[in-house]
């Protein structure tokens, strides 16, 4: 037999879901709700005009994970209060706990009177109600959001989603990337918007060090982008080529990309697009030494992205400016960047680019030989990062405190910094950064006199080094095993 | 939890009253008794005279109203002259997930030991110094093993409650304790019957111990409780009521204690193998149900009619469907329930089912459906348990499909 559809729009069901958590609250009453859903992308949007709207009411959204948080009955009964409304997502990841602790303290959530909105796929509710059927027992409503999006109404908020590229945490970029590549399949029909997921997607990896697959996705998007004559998004592609290769050390043909970029901006006159490619320019002539160059680029870029209000690029490119003069050994000039750098960061809530500058900052005073004044923006720079969750900047910072720890004299404190910043390198899978701190620890061991140990770490640096084709690396691995073999022949 | 029990007059209090996950209290205005007045026989039974204390195992499907009758069953009157009532949760003492027949009956000579403690009343002191005695040499054991700090004051009162506390919710404590208390077992029913004793000495009054939420374990574990470790709960000596899970009825195993078997039936709707029957006193109840909650003009007759039919005889299930429908009606700002809010309820309901239901289940459904006999306990407990499948009685037991699942069926 055929049921008939419920027919209702999704706003309609949207504003089920919002009226019923706002009668509970006036009533006092517990909800125990599920939202089922086919598709991230829909669930995503339904999330977000939900939110809105209870927080419209006065209501207060609380979000978890239940793949962390698997005692959930606990975690409600520690943080709820009355305008409290918890969504839970991910009650796979807890999967079978999360089930025994719903169905044995279920009276908890009663009793406490929570509103709770459970996210789930078909999948999830079907083993919700077999294995903790007397919590199944207890719901209130389930509504259904089983659409496919349509891209047609959607579309804006589509195309918005699949452009947005900043993000504030290590996790919102993965959570981003898993949604976009769950998108990506769910859409596959959609080329244009294919094309934009995977500009994106470009960029996402490789802000987090996975330069292959940044490529990669770069250059379908790029293909898909000249294909159907979107030249904006062509532009943004050989950016986003551009920056992967100049991670890659490859900054030749970093170098030709963000040229190309910049033609193509220039002349349909993006003016934002241009601000970047400017800006990427100066950190490919930075990479290959060219400071000068490099400073030339990023003043150009900083008067059109101060010309066009976009704040976080000007904070980028000040903090760029400021590597570029500490190179440069004026270093108060680069001080006065950092700082004011910094103060945007601070005004715009950027706590990623807060740390990045903080942790130059402590590279300056470090090369002035401030040692302690070094360490105490390394320690702020860190803390800003487990913050967040910045695994990447919390490598570095750690790697960096391991660099003045080493100055210092002090080689068995500089390798347990360096090994905890290896084992962060190791766990988010950078590369780069695994390699540097491999380097480092044959530094600091070659330093100890340790010489077999040095080569070992200068060794596996090197093959680190050659698999990422980076050619720093390689070269110092290579330059410090001669001497190192030599000294010992 | 809302204190004032008003009729409502408007849809948004109905949608509040239909509140599905609240057991009523004693006395509630809401509260309707079910036909043939169920629960008259467990009270008549505790209040005869006995050689020895009874144990009784009380059970009922799903949302039928148990805990709302154990309420009832603590605030009786007969009770209360008789006995003196240590009613709890094992919920609240115990680790439902992970429970055996030790922790069972700690919890009762630790309840028993408490509440009287609470109502103000002392035991007498050379018992009080025997059980402190036993908590020393139990304690002395324990700490052999576990160097944990009692935090919770100190004495035998402080002990039942860390104890308590710690089969709660710590793992290896727990089995630390059902190790160190199991060969000693004797001891410890010993020590309750001692505290049974000297309370009813006291108070002049037998005590009756009910203990809610003893049907949420798992039926291996409630087999492991009630069945294989059967001698050890019923040696207290004093009345207690015991919840079990409603499965357990059906077990074999379970013909020994099938005489102290007390179970609250689901209401009966129409007649068994006559669906197009109605049982009048079964839709009266329930419109009682629904009209002490909120007043007749706020929902449709015909509406009323399919708000029974497809809550099934299930007080959960029909305050459920009367708060979909209330809900549906508010949303398209009508101030009555009609029949189309009280459909989608259905089908929402309907969905849930299908998304529970295993392709073998449907053979068995459709098994029901034509002949309404239990055939089988074995295959359809776990539908009896999430109410695909519901049983009646009146004489005989007998049992149909849920009937939002009618027309999913192939027939």
């Amino acid at each position: 037999m055929i049921e008939a559809k419920d027919t209702d729009t999704l706003d309609t069901r949207v504003l089920r879901l919002s009226n019923y958590l706002n009668r509970a609250h006036r009533h006092d009453k517990p909800s125990i709700l599920f939202a089922l859903y086919l598709s991230e992308f829909l669930r995503s949007d339904v999330e977000r005009s939900l939110s809105a709207l209870l927080k419209e009411q006065g209501l207060r959204v609380v979000s978890v994970d239940a793949g962390e948080k698997k005692d959930l009955p606990s975690f409600f009964s520690s943080i709820d209060s009355d305008d409290t409304v918890f969504f839970v997502h991910n009650i796979e990841k807890g999967f079978p706990e999360v089930l025994q602790f719903l169905n044995f303290k279920r009276e908890n959530l009663v009793e406490d009177h929570v509103k709770v909105l459970f996210w789930v796929t078909e999948e999830e509710l079907s083993r919700i109600s077999r294995e903790a059927p007397d919590f199944f027992a207890f719901r209130n409503r389930v509504v259904e959001f089983m659409e496919v999006p349509h891209v047609g109404e959607t579309r804006p908020a589509l195309v918005e989603f699949a452009l947005e590229i900043e993000y504030k945490s290590l996790d919102e970029i993965k959570r981003s990337i898993e949604l976009k590549e769950k998108l990506l399949a769910e859409l596959s029909a959609e080329t244009e918007i294919n094309g934009y997921l995977l500009g994106s997607l470009g960029s996402l990896y490789e802000q987090i060090g996975l330069y292959e697959k940044s490529i990669d996705c770069s250059e379908k998007a790029l293909k898909i982008a000249k294909d159907i004559g979107d030249r904006h998004n062509e532009g943004v592609c050989l950016g986003n080529l551009g920056n992967a290769y100049n991670d890659l050390g490859q900054v030749e043909k970093a170098i030709t990309y963000h040229k190309n970029a910049l033609t193509i901006a220039r002349e349909i006159g993006d003016r934002r697009g241009e601000g970047a490619d400017l800006g990427n320019l100066g950190n490919a002539y930075y990479a290959l030494g060219q400071v000068e160059k490099a400073s030339k680029y990023y003043e150009d870029a900083l008067a059109i992205l101060r010309e066009i209000e976009d704040r976080r690029g000007e904070g980028n490119a000040l903090g760029n400016l400021g590597n570029a003069y500490s190179d440069l050994g004026q270093v108060e000039r680069a001080i006065k960047y950092y700082e004011d750098a910094l103060v945007i960061v601070r005004a715009i809530g950027d706590r990623r680019g807060e740390g990045k500058h903080l942790g130059n900052l402590g590279l300056v005073y470090s090369d002035l030989g401030q040692a302690e004044k070094a360490i105490e923006y390394y320690e702020d720079a860190l803390t800003i990062a487990k913050e967040i969750g910045d695994l990447h900047n919390e490598g570095v910072c750690l790697g960096n405190l391991g660099l003045v720890y080493s100055d210092l004299g002090q080689a068995e404190k500089a390798i347990e910094y360096y090994e905890d910043a290896l084992t962060i390198a190791k766990e988010i899978g950078d590369l780069h950064n695994e390699g540097v701190c491999l380097g480092n620890l044959g530094n600091a061991y070659s330093a100890l006199g340790q010489v077999e140990k040095a080569i070992e770490y200068y060794e596996d640096a090197l093959t680190i080094g050659k698999e990422i084709k980076d050619p720093r690396i390689i070269d110092l691995c290579e330059k410090n095993l001669r001497s190192l073999k030599n000294s010992g022949d | 939890m809302s204190e004032e029990f008003i009729v409502a007059e408007d849809l948004d209090l109905a949608w509040s009253n239909f509140d599905p996950v609240y057991p009523l209290p004693a006395g509630c205005p809401f509260y309707v008794e079910p036909v043939g007045k169920p629960l008259n026989g467990l009270i008549n039974a505790l209040l005869r005279t006995h050689r020895q204390p009874p144990k009784y195992f009380f059970s009922g499907h799903r949302g039928c109203g148990k805990s709302t009758e154990l309420n009832r069953l603590a605030a009786n009157d007969d009770i209360k002259r008789k006995f003196f009532v240590v009613k709890y949760s094992v919920r609240d003492v115990c680790d439902v997930n992970n429970l055996n027949y030790v922790d069972v009956l700690f919890s009762i000579g630790a309840q028993l030991f408490l509440q009287y403690a609470d109502a103000g009343r002392e035991l007498r002191p050379a018992l009080m110094k025997d059980l402190e005695e036993w908590r020393t040499s139990i304690e002395w054991v324990r700490e052999k093993e576990s160097s944990f700090e009692t935090s919770v004051g100190g004495g035998i009162q402080g002990f039942f409650v860390s104890v308590m506390a710690k089969i709660r919710a710590e793992a290896t404590t727990r089995n630390i304790i059902r190790q160190t208390i199991e060969p000693r077992l004797s001891e410890l029913i010993e020590k309750i019957n001692l505290i049974v004793a000297d309370i009813e000495g006291r108070e002049g009054k037998s005590i009756l111990v009910i203990i809610d939420d003893l049907d949420k374990p798992n039926l291996e574990q409630a087999t492991e409780i009630f069945y294989n470790n059967q001698t050890a709960i019923t040696q207290p000596v004093c009345h207690i009521v015991y919840t079990v899970p409603i499965s357990m009825f059906f077990a074999q195993e379970f013909i020994a204690i099938r005489d102290r078997k007390f179970s609250l039936p689901n209401i009966k709707l129409h007649a068994k193998n006559d669906r197009t029957s109605r049982y009048e006193p079964g839709y009266g109840m329930l419109k009682t149900f629904i009209f002490k909650r909120m007043k007749e003009d706020l929902i449709e007759p015909d509406a009323v009619d399919l708000v029974i039919k497809m809550g099934a005889g299930v007080f959960r299930e029909s305050a459920r469907i009367m708060q979909i429908a209330a809900d549906s009606a508010i949303e398209r700002s009508r101030d009555c329930i009609i029949k189309e809010d009280v459909e989608r309820a259905e089908r929402e309901i309907r969905s849930d089912f299908k998304r529970i239901l295993q392709t073998e289940d449907y053979d068995i459904l459709e098994e029901v459906y034509k002949n309404n006999e239990i055939r089988g306990i074995e295959k359809i407990g776990h539908l009896l348990h999430n109410l695909s499948v519901l049983e009646y009685e009146n004489g005989e037991n007998w049992c149909d499909i849920h009937p939002t699942l009618e027309n999913v069926l192939d027939v």
